[in-house]
């Protein structure tokens, strides 16, 4: 099931906008589209990835630290290495990581799967979890990409061919079937050739329908702003900078 | 898989028709902006250029009102500035720098509607406590937050969307901060609801678990639609509601004509089997009343049948060919099948031709051996007939002889009897001695039947079959041949049957049966010894010449 984000307050404006400016359309709804990703992205929250270790109950410890016994260095002791390590006193990344080795396995990175275990093991299994915690942060905003990546190749100024759907689908499955949704985003391009220019963009990151539907409308509103700013100011008979300096405001 | 989608669509035709609105528009607002513009200049100019001294303090303070407002930073300084210069250029600002206490007012006015729909904001987190116990409540207290802080969005987005001069104000006054909090309290609210009330979905599992798949789906139906009701009222009001209430009614309406037109196409689709098998069935009767009528005939009108029906079948296959297979795959699949069964019929139809083939073969035989079996027993009649009438030739010439001999012998006697018959006196003579000869036959045949008589007695006598040893005499034997004379001038339809089939004469046989076993050999043992006993018994001559006595 897809969430698709009404779009008509935008195309009511955009049609004003564009009947003032001289610009090509399906380059100019390209653009705009460009720029609601963009604004998406920054608009999608994101987890602090400082803050993990903490939730899981981690600290960052130094190990494999030694001090040199001879030559220039003598009795410096050497950096170690930091790694994630369990709280002796809490011990939840252990709970968290076996409950998710048995319930969630989808969560947990391939080289990671298992059956829950209790080994001597752990530890080294504890470091690189929360790593991979880490690593997902921002991973939502991230599924914006793909669709990004369309829209600034064609607004660089080379060919705007519009992109392969099919082609573009058998990219996405192939991501699909890996479980790597956040590479599965798509962008098509507007085509100047149509009678409804439609520039779609969709993000397929898992969880995105529950994050992104909100950060995605207010971006879709911050650039109805900007347009109506645009046209506020042309019928006010102000000059592109000056709109530019107040939509800055 | 969840997927967010974004689109934006641009109409181009609508757009083409808008344009001569658009272009009368652009040449008013054209004149406008030209007639602003004209004034040129610098800031202090422009005021100048504007009007009093009353405008240019209405200007100073408006500056010192918004550096004073709730957000005291650069910011406001700076799009207060900035807003100067948008009233120097604008119509609507001319008029309201006119009137400037009406800017001032309206900086205020928008500042306190910000803080007023702050305030709202926050009062409605306040009064939103305590926690859902299912999806369903879960959703409600979500919606009712929605609204209230929907309503506070909106009036929100209408400052800072009504105008340029407005939007400006809006986010100097940091409108966009209190908008921005409202939205993400509203997802917040929104994750800990589904959070709880995720927790109370085993409990609805299990509910759930009791139903049947129809009530479980009645039931989702149910609550989709009126979350669907409710955004809808939630965003557009009643009308959109009713507007929604109305699509979900025809959906519905859909659904169940869709469910029907299903039952009824499964219906049609059961009455065309039914009818396909019955049409199946009556083919197959129809070829089995053909078969039995031809396995009733004759061999060879049956191979003529048989062949005149593969000879149909054949031209069948062909024109099916013919026509060639094309189609859809269904289409297709049953021609081929057509032509797989009329080709299980032709070779069906050959294996009774062969049959009927042999079938003729082995009642040629048959003729074939009666033919010869009838062509012997002809031949046997036809020897059989061949003989009897070499017997019958026979028979016939020993008659045609002995009457020869008869007639010779008559003959000799009409001669003699001419030339004594010619005078009385010879009549006279023959008369004498005639009636001499007479007397003396009589004579001698007594004195030959006494002899015969007697020595046929002293057979009988002695024979083995004269068990008691009795003397037969001669009236004895008398009545004994007199018994075998008559059977023999009298034999039976046995006797007559046995001659028959062995050849013999049938009064020999049945002399033997009256006389015994030895009759036939006494009979021929008498007459051997009949020349003895005529020599025992003297005669004299019949006739002498003259005297006339013996």
């Amino acid at each position: 099931m897809d969430i698709v984000i009404n779009s008509k307050p935008f195309e009511n404006v955009f049609e004003k906008y564009i009947q003032r400016r001289k610009v090509d359309i399906a380059k100019e709804l390209n653009r705009r589209a460009a720029n609601i990703i963009m604004k998406a992205m920054e608009e999608t929250p994101r987890v602090d990835a400082g803050s993990i270790p903490k939730e899981l109950g981690a600290d960052l410890i130094r190990v494999n630290q030694r001090m040199i016994k001879s030559g220039k260095r003598k009795g410096v002791l050497t950096k170690g290495k930091l790694v994630y390590a369990a709280n002796a006193k809490e011990r939840k990344p252990y709970r968290i990581f076996n409950w998710r080795r048995r319930f969630r396995p989808d969560s947990v990175p391939p080289r990671l799967k298992g059956k829950p275990t209790g080994n001597r093991h752990m530890k080294g299994l504890i470091d690189k979890f929360i790593s991979s915690v880490r690593s997902s942060c921002g991973y939502i905003g991230a599924g914006w990409i793909p669709a990004l990546k369309v829209f600034l190749t064609a607004s660089k100024g080379q060919s705007l061919k519009t992109n392969d759907a099919s082609k573009d689908l058998q990219r996405r499955f192939k991501y699909i079937e890996n479980n790597k949704y956040a590479k599965a985003g798509y962008g098509n391009l507007a085509n100047p050739r149509d009678v409804i220019m439609r520039a779609t963009f969709g993000n397929a990151a898992r969880g995105a329908e529950k994050i992104t539907k909100q950060p995605l409308i207010r971006a879709m509103n911050r650039e109805v702003t900007d347009m109506k700013l645009y046209i506020e100011g042309k019928i006010m008979g102000l000059s592109g900078a000056e709109i530019n300096r107040l939509a800055k405001l | 898989m969840f997927v967010v989608e974004g689109e934006l669509a641009f109409n181009t035709q609508k757009a083409v028709g808008n344009a001569r609105a658009f272009q009368k528009e652009l040449k008013t607002t054209g004149r406008v902006a030209e007639g602003v513009s004209k004034r040129g200049g610098s800031l202090e100019e422009s005021f100048q250029g504007l009007g009093s001294q009353k405008t240019r303090a209405a200007i100073r303070g408006l500056q010192s009102t918004l550096a004073g407002a709730k957000d005291g930073t650069d910011a406001v300084i700076s799009s207060a500035k900035a807003l100067q210069v948008a009233l120097v250029k604008s119509v609507a600002g001319t008029a309201i720098v006119t009137g400037a206490g009406v800017l001032g007012d309206a900086v205020r006015d928008v500042g306190n509607r910000i803080g007023a729909a702050a305030d709202e904001s926050a009062r409605a987190t306040k009064n939103f406590s305590g926690f859902a116990t299912s999806i369903q409540e879960g959703i409600k207290r979500q919606d009712e937050f929605a609204a209230s802080a929907e309503n506070t969005r909106k009036a929100l987005e209408g400052l800072r969307d009504a105008n340029l001069v407005q939007s400006i104000i809006f986010r100097a006054s940091g409108g966009e901060k209190v908008l921005k909090d409202l939205e993400e309290r509203a997802v917040a609210i929104s994750k800990l609801e589904f959070g709880v009330s995720a927790q109370t979905e085993r409990i609805t599992a299990e509910k759930q678990a009791g139903m049947s798949p129809e009530q479980i789906e009645a039931n989702k139906r149910s609550k989709e639609e009126k979350r669907r009701i409710d955004e809808a009222k939630r965003r557009g009001g009643d009308q959109a509601a009713e507007d929604v209430k109305r699509t979900i009614a025809a959906e519905n309406l859909l659904r169940v004509r869709t469910k029907g037109a299903e039952i009824q196409k499964k219906f049609d689709e059961d009455i065309a089997t039914f009818q396909a098998k019955i049409a199946e069935q009556a083919q197959k009767n129809e070829q089995e009343k053909t078969d039995s009528f031809i396995a009733s005939l004759p061999p060879q009108q049956k191979i003529v049948e048989l062949q005149s029906e593969q000879a149909k079948v054949s031209k069948e296959i062909a024109d099916i060919q013919n026509k060639g297979i094309y189609g859809t795959e269904k289409k297709r699949k049953e021609q081929l099948d057509a032509i797989l069964k009329l080709q299980e019929r032709s070779f069906s139809i050959e294996k009774d031709i062969a049959k009927a083939k042999k079938e003729a073969l082995d009642e040629e035989q048959k003729t074939k051996e009666e033919i010869i079996q009838r062509d012997i027993e002809e031949r046997a009649k036809q020897r059989e007939f061949d003989r009897e009438r070499k017997r019958n030739i026979e028979e016939a010439q020993r008659k045609l002889s002995e009457t020869q001999r008869q007639r010779a012998q008559n003959v000799q006697t009409v001669g003699d009897q001419g030339i004594l018959g010619a005078s009385k006196a010879g009549q006279q003579a023959l008369d004498v001695a005639r009636k001499q000869r007479g007397r003396q036959v009589s004579r001698e045949d007594f004195k030959t039947q006494e002899a015969l008589l007697r020595q046929e007695a002293e057979r009988m006598t002695s024979s083995p079959e004269n068990i008691g040893g009795r003397i037969f005499n001669i009236a004895d034997a008398r009545k004994s041949l007199a018994k075998r004379q008559a059977a023999g001038e009298m034999p039976t339809l046995a006797e007559k049957l046995r001659g028959a089939s062995t050849g013999r004469d049938a009064t020999e046989i049945a002399r033997e049966r009256a006389g015994g076993k030895d009759s036939g050999k006494s009979i021929s043992d008498l007459l051997a010894k009949l020349d003895e006993v005529i020599n025992k018994i003297t005669s004299a001559p019949l006739v002498t010449s003259g005297s006339g006595s013996n």
